[in-house]
């Protein structure tokens, strides 16, 4: 890259004031905010079996996903989640371009309610303009005032819904309500408000130009086979303004009327007939406003489109290749790998802790004892009742004052224990012993192995 | 590889307190998943403090190493200017 595109990068910022665009794309971005953000706003007052279905109980250690539990045990499986949802990116990346950055990235979206919350109270991107530009009057501090607090306050359910996640969505509203959020929470809050705000409000598409890993790295997974945003230069070339009567052909125009309306449309202020940039971030505008023009004009639709850099350059595009093969078979390979690991899960969890204070002792009836504490963990949502055994010893025993031991859906139980086993039957200082754990119907075990110390046989 | 002098120096701090934000979610995942910070705090003679404010705390502290590491990177790329 140049020195002087370089600079050129960083230059000052000029406020980019998107113009409202209207068509296919634009639904289907409007569809993808209302039901992203939609889901997020609504979540946390989704009540599944008596509790809130999503909640990350930081406190009790434990993430609540509708049905499922899981536990600090399960953290494999959500590094499993969490890769396969970034090789997702990756194999959608490269067969259909930025779809995530014009529709679903978190920027976007609330960049886009942002822009509507804007367009309410500023009205058009020539008024928006026009307001800027002009002096500071009573109207203007009265619009902009306005439109900063609109802007807080959702900012501000936005950052109550994320803490939301986090602190029982009903609880944390009562405190809320009554001034009595922690000191964390409140923190978290607001954290959350301004980073919407200053992201959403002020930083916008510099956030997408300057400050995403994904938008300087993505270009790496396209290759000439990936569906991207291009205008159409051969078609649309030398473009210039005509009547809509004229025949471009004979003026040796092409279909491109100059308009100039796919950059003011675009929300990163970029014109994207000078080529693929990495700034563009595939939101679809400007292909929306364009085949607005192409209509009035009695032209094909398409000037500015999907399309691959292969099919613009009349050759074949190619779906199957090996990258999106090789994309595909790791992430169906997670994928599956996830479900069975899901599937197989065992809601139950045993740790055995010897006690420190004595190595062994000797019972009045002569056995050798060994005292130990086992951590029940009953990861399942209904209350089990276990039945414990041991085994590594012949003769060994074990003694609880719990019997059966019994507990609570998400319970963790301590259950101190006696190990006794005749010293005859020790061939070795310390032996090697199973905890087993059954519940009382059978349906889960676990097996926890630990050492018998004793006497030197 | 870019040249770091060209771009401003506020821009620079935005770019490395962000990814470093980003990246700091990995370990504080990582950690707290393998110890519970009550049971830490039990072990220390630390003041107990509430788990919220253990997570909070731990995350930042994440925060803190990555975008030092980061900044320093940068200072050291652009010859110490």
């Amino acid at each position: 890259m140049s020195a002087s595109v370089e600079a050129s990068l960083f230059e000052k910022r000029q406020k980019v004031y998107p113009r409202e665009v209207h068509g296919r794309f634009a639904l289907l971005r409007v569809s993808a905010v209302l039901g992203l953000l939609g889901l997020y706003y609504a979540l946390p007052w989704v009540a599944w079996s008596g509790r809130q279905a999503v909640l990350l109980d930081l406190p009790a250690r434990k993430f609540y996903l509708f049905g499922l539990t899981l536990w600090p045990q399960d953290f494999p499986l959500l590094t499993l989640l969490l890769i396969s949802a970034a090789l997702s990116l990756f194999f959608f990346t490269a067969l259909a371009g930025r779809l995530w950055c014009g529709y679903a990235c978190p920027q976007t979206v609330w960049t886009e309610v942002f822009l509507w919350i804007e367009r309410h109270l500023e009205g058009s991107r020539t008024r928006q303009m026009r307001l800027d530009q002009g002096p500071l009057n009573v109207r203007k501090f009265r619009i902009k005032a306005t439109k900063h607090t609109v802007w807080l306050l959702f900012s501000l359910w936005t950052g109550f819904t994320f803490v939301a996640y986090f602190t029982p969505a009903r609880e944390l509203a009562a405190k809320t309500l009554a001034l009595q959020l922690g000191p964390w929470e409140s923190f978290w809050l607001l954290f959350y408000s301004f980073a919407t705000y200053g992201n959403a409000g002020w930083m916008r598409e510099q956030v997408c130009k300057y400050m995403c890993p994904y938008a300087r790295f993505q270009s790496a997974m396209f290759d000439a086979d990936t569906l991207v945003i291009s205008y159409d230069k051969k078609r649309g070339e030398p473009r210039g303004a005509r009547r809509p009567e004229v025949n471009p052909a004979q003026q040796g125009l092409g279909d491109c009327i100059n308009c100039t309306l796919c950059v003011q449309v675009c929300p990163t202020g970029i014109d994207i007939r000078d080529g693929l940039q990495y700034e563009c971030i595939g939101c679809s505008a400007c292909i929306d406003v364009c085949n607005d023009v192409m209509d009035k004009m009695n032209y094909a639709k398409g000037l500015i489109r999907y399309t691959t850099p292969n099919a613009l350059e009349g050759k074949a595009t190619r779906v199957l290749r090996p990258r999106i093969i090789i994309y595909g078979t790791i992430l169906l390979g997670l994928l599956a790998i996830l479900l069975f690991a899901l599937a197989n899960r065992t809601p139950l969890a045993l740790d055995v802790i010897r006690d420190r204070n004595q190595l062994y002792r000797e019972t009045r009836e002569g056995l050798i004892e060994n005292v130990y504490t086992l951590k029940v963990m009953n990861m399942d949502d209904k209350t089990r009742s276990y039945i414990l055994d041991v085994t590594g010893i012949d003769g060994i025993t074990v003694h609880t004052d719990q019997d059966p031991i019994r507990a609570t859906g998400g319970e963790v139980l301590s259950v101190p224990v006696r190990v006794r086993a005749a010293e005859f039957n020790l061939t070795a200082r310390s032996s090697a012993i199973e905890f087993i754990l059954t519940t009382a119907d059978e349906e889960l075990s676990v097996t926890e192995t630990a050492r018998f110390l004793g006497p030197t046989p | 590889m870019t040249n770091n002098r060209k771009t401003p120096a506020p821009l620079q701090v935005a770019m490395v307190l962000w990814l470093s934000f980003l990246l700091a979610i990995a370990p504080t995942g990582i950690v707290f998943s393998l110890f519970d910070p009550n049971a830490v705090s039990a072990c220390l003679t630390v003041p107990e403090v509430s788990p919220l404010a253990a997570y909070s705390i731990g995350f930042f502290a994440f925060w803190l190493l990555c975008a030092g590491t980061g900044l320093l990177c940068v200072y050291f790329l652009s010859g110490g200017e």
